[in-house]
């Protein structure tokens, strides 16, 4: 009997990905986010979680999608990484599943692409693959590149 | 303990008791990220924003139609005459990048006239809003990068309005350097005495005709009549108001310089040392200089001399004024202790 993971899995642009659900804080929906002008193009603003400040990532630019419009579906997920909260704000969200580790593998040598630093590594699901990230990597890995456009 | 207790729980802090035989411990917890600011509310394009109450001087609101000559472009910066001073413009939506450069067609500004470490600018919002104390609350360090913002605030709505730094906008629009030497210049032409960093007081010795002090050492500058020296002890003093001044002869503790002419009045610059009037005997006092930023000021060996700084490429020394008092204390202290006696006045050498 192999060892079992829990990861809550979301949809940005073309990647399915997953983190792993002890990582995360919470879910959220219909999130008013204060854009900081003059930040890096990863960062989509600030926002409040009752009190507390968030500061909220752009997972498609973080892993390197085209167009970013944050519409009402847009949901934020929330984690903690080095005493600060970050929101991760994906396209959507799907189930959270229980797999076995028996299907991960690491991620492939030749897998070089925007964020993908993050990836620690792939699930083989039916069908298509769960890229597996670690939030804290996500949030260490943000550069300085900014917005050419207004932010 | 009650109101303690309702006001530590309202900035988020809590207290704990716990009780022994030996007696109470009360443990109060304050948040440590807690500080509480007055700011200015603006808007910006679609945002709020936060001025700092401490940086704000004033707000302007200009007409373009009342007097067209107000704002002019000097190098390609944005100026503005107020009250026939120049105030650069930063114009915030353009320096934030929410709008693309040069879009100002003629209407109505909101100038918040701002100050940050000596360099004053007009900053132009799209809308003054309301005053409000705000709780700043620290944002993580990648967005602290570029220094712009203090921090973030939560307002009543539940939104997050950014709190902005002035200096590190003046920054980011890279105008400081350009104002600050700006005001260099106008300072000292201009004898604008509240915005110099460093004033200096010029005097002369004869022999020594550049000398300064700093003026903040400087208590009153006085005129006395060679007659009303009086001696005590080893010292020359004078009745000087309620108290009794002590003079020290400058000369004799300057290196370069000779003793005063015998004239019937002198020059005194008064300083107070320990709570007392010290009279520090010159041969003329000429002018205050005023120097903004940075005093360089080159040590020197010479004795009584602080350093020289060069002010108008002239060469000033600057003296040492508690390197002499220190001189002339230990001077008077090798003397032989003497009744203290009134005498009439004795000329020093």
């Amino acid at each position: 009997m192999s060892a079992r993971e829990v990861l809550s899995t979301f949809l940005v642009g073309s990647f399915y990905c997953g983190i792993r659900t002890k990582e995360v804080f919470e879910l959220t929906k219909g999130l008013e986010i204060t854009p900081v002008p003059l930040s890096p193009l990863a960062i989509l603003g600030l926002l409040n979680l009752r009190g507390q400040l968030v500061t909220a990532i752009d997972m498609r630019a973080r892993l390197g999608c085209e167009s970013r419009h944050i519409s009402a579906d847009s949901v934020g997920i929330f984690s903690k990484q080095s005493g600060s909260l970050y929101s991760f704000v994906v396209d959507s969200v799907s189930e959270i599943l229980e797999l076995d580790e028996d299907d991960f593998e690491p991620p492939p040598s030749n897998l070089v692409g925007v964020g993908l630093d993050a990836v620690i590594g792939v699930y083989k699901m039916p069908g298509r693959l769960l890229l597996v990230l670690n939030p804290s990597k996500l949030v260490s890995g943000i550069t300085a590149e900014r917005a050419s456009e207004s932010g | 303990m009650d109101v303690v207790r309702t006001n530590l729980q309202n900035i988020g802090g809590s207290v704990e008791v716990t009780s022994s035989p030996l007696g109470t411990c009360f443990k109060l917890k304050i948040p440590l990220t807690l500080a509480i600011m007055p700011t200015l509310f603006v808007r910006c394009a679609a945002e709020r924003f936060a001025i700092p109450q401490s940086n704000l001087l004033e707000m302007v609101r200009y007409h373009p139609g009342d007097n067209t000559e107000r704002l002019e472009y000097l190098y390609g910066v944005p100026v503005f005459r107020l009250r026939e001073k120049l105030v650069p413009l930063i114009f915030l939506a353009q320096s934030l990048e929410l709008r693309s450069a040069n879009d100002w067609g003629g209407e109505t500004l909101n100038i918040a006239v701002v100050q940050s470490s000596g360099v004053r600018f007009g900053l132009v919002v799209d809308e003054v809003l309301d005053m409000q104390e705000v709780v700043v609350k620290p944002m993580v360090a990648i967005l602290r990068s570029r220094s712009i913002y203090s921090g973030a605030t939560i307002l009543g709505d539940g939104r997050v309005a950014l709190i902005l730094d002035i200096e590190g906008v003046a920054k980011n629009a890279c105008i400081s350097g350009k104002i600050r030497e700006y005001q260099r210049k106008e300072a000292v032409s201009g004898h604008s005495a509240a915005d110099a960093e460093h004033a200096l007081l010029l005097f002369e010795l004869s022999g020594d005709d550049r000398l300064a002090i700093p003026v903040n050492q400087v208590e009153r500058l006085e005129r006395i009549e060679r007659a009303d020296i009086q001696k005590s002890g080893s010292d020359s003093v004078i009745p000087y108001g309620d108290e009794i001044m002590k003079l020290v002869w400058l000369a004799d503790y300057v290196d370069g310089s000779r003793h005063v002419k015998k004239n019937a009045a002198l020059s005194i610059i008064v300083h107070y040392a320990d709570g007392l009037p010290i009279g520090l005997v010159v041969n003329q006092i000429n002018d205050i200089v005023y120097v903004s930023g940075q005093l360089n000021i080159t040590p020197s060996h010479q004795k009584g001399h602080l350093g020289c700084a060069v002010i108008d490429e002239q060469v000033i020394n600057v003296i040492d004024v508690d390197g002499i008092l220190l001189a002339h204390n230990s001077r008077f202290l090798s003397d032989v202790p003497r009744l203290s006696q009134t005498v009439t006045v004795e000329e020093p050498l």
